[in-house]
């Protein structure tokens, strides 16, 4: 079976993504004013969408999949390693935010970062530690201090 | 007088204390920015945001177009030193700038591009002062339906010079109209595209999605590879290199016409909605190539070359601010950015914005004119601070800028979905990078499209006439504008190589000219007829020549292409 190129994947999920929002649009609710309904604008540039979809999954089933580098999951995995570590790491900052707060859930995430995509030598973490210590504390003073911005505190730290 | 007393007025402004040592830090910020090899300005714009936030408006955007002049000065740097451009803004500086560092004159080569930059940016600010006032009154003249146009203009040029095919830039283009419907319309006041969650409701933010597509993705793509990752930016020493600013400037005296004639080029690629930096140097860098009597001396190391590239990028800026401050249209993606600032600050830039908010406007353009002053005395201390940050490795500086962008994005609203916004965006942005879709049409899309619905929407309730589209005389010219920018990407492929090609400027002055005509007045139509003149006149020099291809052509496209 002739494997799909990574574009006609794109053009098909592209597609299923304006479907559900063409979906969502029967959803809202109908105002009683003299106005351009909210409906109009948002079906207009999706059915824009739709056209320019259908055209590039006929350009990419056209094309095949000449020029793409074929690659098994783990070598997938492997190739984009480190902006997987920072994407996962962040979604974890995220996620931790309410019990760790901004300043240590800021700092265990730059230092988290620095160990996974930088050097992995005990002398490199202490490194690592005091850079993510030292910048995202001075972040914090700035923001907090000079600026006035009332950071996440989180409900284990108080900080 | 009144002219005098707004422009008193904002010199007052801009040159307070206060205000002089933020645009300081904000230059010194965008020449290290922009010096640093995977940073763009627009991701240094981003970043300074979050402290402009709580400032007086002319101070958050005199911090803001310190950053812009200096980032796109900052470029150079590297392009000289390391042969590695620091910004799209600064490839071509890098053909005859490295070149002739690397034979022995580095500080010659950078005081080339400094001083390049400098008067280039100021003949653009000269340029801002005169044109965008004229611009706005013309915008005054714009119906809603002449704004749907614009805006449709925008988005074609955008997805058309975006450098990547044109199928793509246009799907991004309307993409970013797709995310600016999310959350409560404009217009009736309706929640779209929520799906049942709360924080929908609202949208998504426009900085937080910024940063994400601009700086966290950018971030992503610097650290992809490992091995780049862990080593410092660069270990080529310039500690000893000292900008030669008195030769500099004779080299750029003696070269006054191609310093001249690239400034131009750059205005003009800025006020093209869509159309950056990126662009202008490039093509100033060509046209130097082409008009010059010894063209096989470019890439050897000759200061033609960093003129042209360096006083074209410059003088974007002030194209592009043209544009943003007159009709409220961004001139490219970082002035898309700073659009974005104002609206934060409740200034919403349209034809009425320099009448309305004159010592805003005017404080604009005389911040724009400092910046360059400052970006010049600040250039050799930048210079060592770029040698210093240059060997600090790349991951280090990821890590510590994507935290920089959770406080930063936290900070604007005290909202926890907008660092949520800024982490989907910030893998949507990476995505569509590797995937071949360009950014500049998506923010370009997610800036414009409020505003092309809101036009059209105020065009239904003033007429059900659909005709309106096109027999007006604004509209009609920007459809036209908008068809060619369609075909644009054709051309440039074809270009040196079909015959059709040879056709293309004329038909496109020759269409345009009816739209002037039709516009009344004395000076459209003197201008359409010029237009029509030019276009009879390509028409029958083509035909005389027996519409054979030129080789120039071909050089052309493919330098453009390359």
């Amino acid at each position: 079976m002739r494997r799909l190129s990574f574009d006609s994947i794109v053009a098909t999920v592209l597609l299923l993504f304006g479907g559900a929002l063409f979906w969502d649009t029967f959803q809202w609710r109908r105002t009683p004013y003299a106005t351009m309904a909210s409906s109009v604008w948002p079906r207009f540039v999706l059915l824009v969408f739709f056209a320019l979809c259908v055209i590039y999954l006929i350009r990419s089933l056209r094309r095949g999949t000449a020029g793409e580098t074929k690659r098994t999951f783990v070598e997938w995995i492997a190739h984009y390693r480190n902006p997987l570590w920072c994407y996962g790491l962040f979604l974890l900052f995220l996620l931790t935010m309410p019990y760790l707060g901004m300043l240590v859930g800021g700092i265990l995430f730059v230092w988290g970062v620095q160990a996974t995509v930088g050097e992995r030598t005990a002398r490199a973490h202490l490194r690592h530690g005091a850079i993510a210590i030292g910048s995202v504390g001075f972040m914090w003073l700035v923001f907090t201090y000079a600026i006035g911005v009332i950071l996440p505190a989180g409900s284990l730290v108080h900080i | 007088m009144q002219y005098l007393d707004h422009v008193i007025a904002a010199f007052g402004a801009v040159f307070e204390l206060k205000n002089l040592i933020l645009m300081t830090v904000g230059v010194v910020a965008g020449l290290i920015a922009g010096a640093i090899p995977g940073f763009t300005i627009a991701m240094a714009i981003v970043l300074t945001l979050p402290f402009t936030f709580g400032m007086p408006p002319v101070e958050g955007l005199s911090t803001m177009l310190g950053v812009f002049v200096g980032g796109l000065s900052g470029g150079l740097m590297s392009a000289v030193l390391t042969g590695i451009p620091g910004t799209p803004s600064a490839v071509a500086t890098t053909f005859d700038g490295f070149t002739m560092a690397r034979a022995g004159k580095p500080g010659l080569a950078l005081g080339i591009g400094v001083w390049s930059s400098f008067f280039g940016g100021l003949l653009s600010a000269v340029l801002l002062s005169v044109l965008a006032p004229q611009l706005a009154r013309i915008g005054l003249e714009f119906g809603p339906w002449d704004f749907f146009s614009l805006v449709a203009f925008a988005l074609t040029i955008a997805a058309s010079l975006s450098d990547e095919d044109l199928l793509k830039g246009l799907i991004a283009g309307v993409f970013g109209i797709l995310v600016a419907c999310f959350g409560e319309d404009q217009v009736n006041g309706v929640a779209r595209f929520s799906f049942g969650v709360d924080a929908l409701e609202q949208g998504f933010a426009f900085l937080p999605l910024l940063v994400g597509l601009f700086a966290f993705s950018q971030l992503m793509s610097d650290v992809r590879d490992p091995g780049s990752a862990t080593e410092a930016l660069s270990e080529r020493g310039a500690a000893g290199v000292k900008i030669e600013h008195l030769s500099a400037i004779k080299a750029i005296f003696e070269r006054w016409g191609i310093w001249l004639r690239s400034s131009l080029i750059g205005v003009f690629v800025g006020v093209l909605p869509a159309a950056g930096s990126s662009i202008s140097n490039i093509l100033a860098y060509d046209q130097a190539k082409k008009s010059s009597r010894h063209p096989e001396k470019f890439g050897t190391g000759i200061p033609d070359g960093i003129v042209a590239s360096e006083s074209a990028n410059n003088a974007t800026a002030g194209g592009a601010l043209i544009t943003m401050m007159a009709l409220g249209i961004p001139g490219d993606a970082v002035t898309a950015v700073m659009l974005g600032a104002l609206l934060i600050h409740d200034i919403a830039p349209s034809p009425t914005f320099i009448s309305t908010q004159p010592q805003l406007a005017y404080a604009i353009i005389v911040a724009f004119f400092l910046a360059h002053f400052i970006m010049v005395a600040c250039q050799s201390f930048s210079l060592r601070l770029f040698v210093l940050i240059m060997r600090v490795p790349l991951y280090v500086l990821a890590a510590v800028i994507l935290a920089y962008c959770a406080i930063g994005v936290f900070s604007l609203n005290n909202v926890d979905f907008d660092l949520w916004t800024l982490l989907i965006f910030g893998i949507v942005g990476y995505v569509m990078v590797r995937l071949g879709f360009p950014l500049t049409p998506m923010i370009l899309g997610v800036v414009l499209g409020p505003v092309a619905e809101v036009n059209l929407s105020r065009s239904f309730a003033t007429s059900s006439d659909l005709t309106l589209f096109v027999t007006r005389h604004w509209s009609l010219f920007f459809i036209i504008l908008a068809v060619f920018s369609l075909i644009y990407p054709w051309f440039q492929r074809a270009r040196g190589r079909k015959k059709w090609t040879l056709g293309y400027a004329p038909a496109l002055a020759i269409t345009l000219a009816l739209p002037l005509f039709l516009m009344g007045g004395w000076v459209r139509p003197i201008l359409a007829f010029v237009l029509l003149i030019f276009g009879i006149g390509l028409i029958w020099r083509r035909g005389r020549d027996g519409w054979k291809l030129e080789a120039g052509d071909l050089e052309g496209a493919r330098l453009h292409q390359g």
